[in-house]
């Protein structure tokens, strides 16, 4: 599905990452951990095409894509959802559901769907997206990509700012779509515990460099904090 | 082109072998500066004044037989910051030897400095009544305004009969002073000024000042302003007070003016020189024929007179002086009477001269002369 | 009351054709979130085609060559100068230096070509229309039709049409709409090739009374465009056309109280007061950021 070989992103002297390598097939949940300015979300912006990559290569479905503009990537069927409030403020619900409906390159999930999916969107279609509580931002920015029906989707700290029990809604939402639709995610969060939970595998980034690979499980207690 | 090369080249010979056929001619040519305004709305009269010297220059070196005057030309937007720019290169770089210029915001900045270079200066086109006595070394060939609007007041209240007048005029030291000096000679014969109103030489509309002027019904309007926007201000009051009768002053006399204007022009009057650049006078016409000739275009602006004239009296004072300076200064005081083709130039004690003016104005579209009521001395 | 009626009717008119100056300038910036200065030479160079143009192949001919030359000129700005300073990583500073230096040496050609006097558009269009002592010319009661026809087509478009959705993406967030998998050049070319496309209009309106047009003309207009928008609010389009009619509506109505040399300074004066009270503008819920 998504392939990552010795992919390079230097800001000047800076590096933001340096040889990193991600295998994901398709169906997965994975998750991604690290410090804060370990270069996840860098990562995540250098695949979907916003950040240019010094070195390495990006794959999807086996066909290199490295360097191609965003939104030819998001064309591709893969969606990136960033942290916080990635919505349209000054849209009404209803537009920007229309919007990224009117982009959908895949088998996206109609209105109707998503408002089963998330129903204070149903009621709330009529209002401005900024007028909408955190969590039904980041529901709606959720929406954002399903309407467009990617195959897979990069999630940048889904839960900031939700209480817990949204933070356990939305990352239910995301094993529900990944066995309905075989939609597969890659996951960055901060409540690691959980994520750990829910993600199959999980790769953690140190200071730029990938230093794990393997299945989630075994990532738990001393042996995950042992990377930070 | 090769005409001047060849020129150059027999000048180079003469002066060589010392066969010179005149004193001058084993000299470097007098540097003619010009100090103008040739970008901006106001760009039209600066040409015009650059084209005045340029061919009193050709006439004078064909007939000196060689290269006695050379032009330098630097553009003031009629703005003092830049005229002092204009005036600092002319003198320290190119180094000139005497100044044709005008600008009634420019001259004030130069004319000390003027003085202080012992830099003779010929005004040509700034106008306003400030220009008197502004300093030692400068000359006025254009007739000041206080005596063009006297005439103009003059007419309006008694030949014409108006009680009731209004002035729309150019926000700038020319508008101000002539609407001032306007009212003051109008109020005076017992007219009374109804509507006064201004504008920004940026705005092209004036909707806003024409609708107050029109509310107070006046018999005329007084109007100041450069060639182009006073068209446009023109075409703009007739539109809302399509009988009222609009006064201005000479400047206005121009093709371009004609154009712009359109139908709205007919019958606006004005005051000129009594000078008119179509007569039969050989010396006009030579003039005319020198200047249709290099340009293609016919001679109509009295400010081509302006800036011939006053290279004609720089060329006639210097046969005198010998040199530029101090003596070409004392010259033009001690001869004080120039033969000129926008009239004869005599100066007064001040540098300003004295010329008939009459009453001209705009019929059928052409410019033609209504009144001589005007002219004087 | 005859001349504030009068005064009133200069207004609409003044207020209509500013409107356009707004919405032009304020469809730009939002779009491309450029200062485009440059706007001026745009429209004064239309202005001026349409003019020279008018008496030899009729007006309807002209007024569609200046449109075409603001077109082309504003998609120049934009793909010539803003996008590769912009791709080049090039500060906000830096292209709002470029886009004054587009304006000086644009005015500076116009005058070359043009020469650089105020002209006039010498092309009848009939006598004004005197109703009860208020003079209405053909222009003035033409303005307000098209300004209205012009903001209404443009926010019927950006609310009511899949195009005009993207627009609104575009400018609430470009990185974002890019994400969605919506190419973001074509959609600001479209809008630059809108905002500039109007100006020509604008410039016919004000022509139309005897309003001239010099190489000279054009930053007043850009000024007035961005008080336009800083007035109505930003990323408002709405706001910028309703804050230029009330920049051309106030700047007429106030000479029944003031004189007319007082005018600009009237108008900017109480352009800061607003400001200073509301400074997100009428519509606006954001400020400014200074990017310089």
């Amino acid at each position: 599905m998504l392939e990552v070989d010795k992919l390079t992103v230097r800001f000047g002297a800076v590096t933001a990452f340096e040889d990193v390598d991600i295998k994901i097939s398709e169906g997965e949940i994975v998750g991604l951990v690290g410090h804060n300015g370990a270069g996840k979300t860098t990562l995540f912006r250098a695949i979907c095409g916003l950040e240019a990559a010094e070195s390495g290569t990006v794959k999807l479905g086996g066909e290199v894509v490295t360097g191609e503009r965003a939104d030819r990537m998001a064309r591709r069927q893969l969606a990136f959802v960033p942290q916080g409030k990635a919505i349209f403020g000054e849209m009404s619900v209803a537009d920007n559901l229309r919007l990224a409906r009117s982009a959908a390159t895949g088998q996206g999930l109609s209105e109707e769907r998503l408002f089963e999916i998330f129903p204070i969107l149903r009621e709330k279609q009529a209002e401005f997206a900024r007028s909408l509580s955190g969590g039904q931002q980041q529901m709606l920015a959720l929406s954002l990509a399903l309407a467009r029906g990617p195959k897979i989707i990069l999630l940048d700290e889904p839960s900031t700012g939700l209480a817990p029990v949204l933070v356990q809604n939305v990352f239910e939402i995301v094993r529900q779509l990944n066995a309905e639709l075989r939609t597969t995610f890659l996951i960055i969060d901060q409540n690691v515990e959980m994520l750990l939970r829910l993600a199959d595998r999980t790769y953690v980034l140190k200071a730029g460099r990938m230093v794990y690979d393997g299945p989630s499980a075994e990532l738990s207690g001393a042996a995950l904090w042992s990377y930070f | 082109m090769i005409h001047r090369r060849n020129l150059l080249i027999a000048t180079a010979f003469a002066a060589l072998l010392g066969i010179g056929n005149s004193a001058y001619a084993q000299q470097d040519p007098i540097r003619v500066g010009v100090l103008v305004g040739t970008s901006g709305a106001s760009g039209q009269i600066g040409n015009w004044t650059n084209r005045g010297v340029e061919i009193a220059i050709e006439e004078l070196n064909e007939a000196a037989g060689f290269q006695r005057f050379s032009m330098f030309s630097e553009d003031s937007e009629y703005k003092a910051q830049k005229g002092l720019e204009g005036f600092n290169k002319l003198t320290n770089v190119d180094g000139i030897d005497v100044l044709i210029t005008s600008g009634s915001a420019v001259l004030p900045t130069i004319a000390p400095l003027a003085d202080q270079r012992e830099l003779v200066m010929m005004n040509v086109g700034a106008q306003s009544p400030a220009m008197a006595g502004i300093g030692k070394f400068t000359f006025s060939v254009i007739q000041l305004a206080d005596f063009d609007i006297a005439v103009m007041a003059n007419y309006a209240f008694d030949t014409l009969d108006f009680q009731r007048g209004a002035a729309l005029y150019i926000s700038n030291d020319i508008g101000q002073t002539n609407v001032v000096e306007f009212e003051r000679q109008f109020t005076q014969l017992g007219g009374e000024m109804v509507a006064i109103e201004s504008f920004r030489a940026s705005d092209t509309n004036y909707g806003p000042q024409v609708a107050k002027i029109a509310a107070a019904q006046p018999d005329f309007v007084y109007l100041v302003g450069d060639v182009d926007v006073a068209a446009a201000a023109t075409r703009q009051i007739k539109a809302l007070m399509p009988n009222v009768q609009i006064l201005t002053y000479g400047g206005m006399e121009s093709q371009l003016f004609l154009d712009a204007a359109g139908a709205a022009a007919e019958g606006l009057l004005y005051t000129q020189t009594d000078f008119d650049p179509s007569s039969d006078d050989p010396a006009i016409a030579a003039v005319a024929q020198r200047y249709q000739t290099r340009y293609g275009e016919d001679f109509t602006s009295p400010f081509i007179g302006y800036a011939y004239d006053a290279m004609m009296v720089v060329a006639a004072a210097l046969d005198a002086a010998g040199e530029t300076g101090e003596p070409l200064r004392a010259a033009i005081m001690d001869r004080r009477d120039f033969p000129g083709i926008t009239g004869d130039v005599v100066f007064r004690d001040d540098g300003t001269v004295s010329k008939s003016v009459i009453i001209k104005g705009v019929r059928d579209g052409a410019f033609v002369l209504v009144d001589r009521v005007g002219a004087s001395e | 009351m005859n001349l504030f009626l009068q005064l009133a009717v200069n207004g609409i008119y003044a207020g209509s054709i500013f409107a356009l100056f707004g919405l032009s300038f304020a469809l730009i910036f939002a779009t491309t979130k450029v200062w485009h200065f440059a706007q001026g030479a745009v429209y004064s160079g239309s202005a001026l085609i349409v003019v020279a143009l008018a008496t030899t192949i009729g007006l309807l001919p002209a007024i569609l060559a200046g449109v075409v030359f603001a077109t082309l000129g504003g998609l120049g700005c934009q793909a010539g100068i803003y996008g590769p300073l912009r791709r080049r990583g090039a500060s906000m500073l830096v292209i709002v230096m470029a886009s004054l230096g587009v304006t000086i040496v644009g005015e500076n050609l116009l005058s070359i070509l043009f020469g650089p006097s105020q002209k006039t558009l010498l092309v009848d269009v009939g006598g004004p229309i005197i109703a009860g002592g208020i003079v209405i010319s053909r222009a003035q009661l033409l303005a307000p039709i098209i300004a209205v026809a012009v903001v209404g087509l443009a926010l019927f478009v950006l609310y009511r049409t899949d195009f005009g959705r993207k627009v609104q993406a575009l400018i609430g967030d470009e990185e974002l709409m890019q994400l969605q998998g919506i190419a973001t050049g074509p959609i600001r070319m479209a809008c630059v090739a809108f905002g500039s496309a109007i100006l020509p209009i604008a410039a016919v309106m004000l022509l139309l009374s005897g309003t001239g047009v010099s190489p000279y003309i054009g930053l007043p207009v850009v000024l007035i465009g961005a008080m336009s928008l800083f007035l109505g609010g930003i990323n408002s389009m709405l706001g910028a056309a309703i804050g230029g009619f009330l920049i051309g509506f106030v700047e007429n109505v106030a000479l029944y109280f003031i004189p007319s040399s007082w005018q600009a300074a009237f108008t900017y004066s109480l352009f800061l007061a607003i400001i200073l009270v509301r400074p997100t503008g009428l519509l606006g819920r954001r400020l400014i950021q200074s990017s310089m």
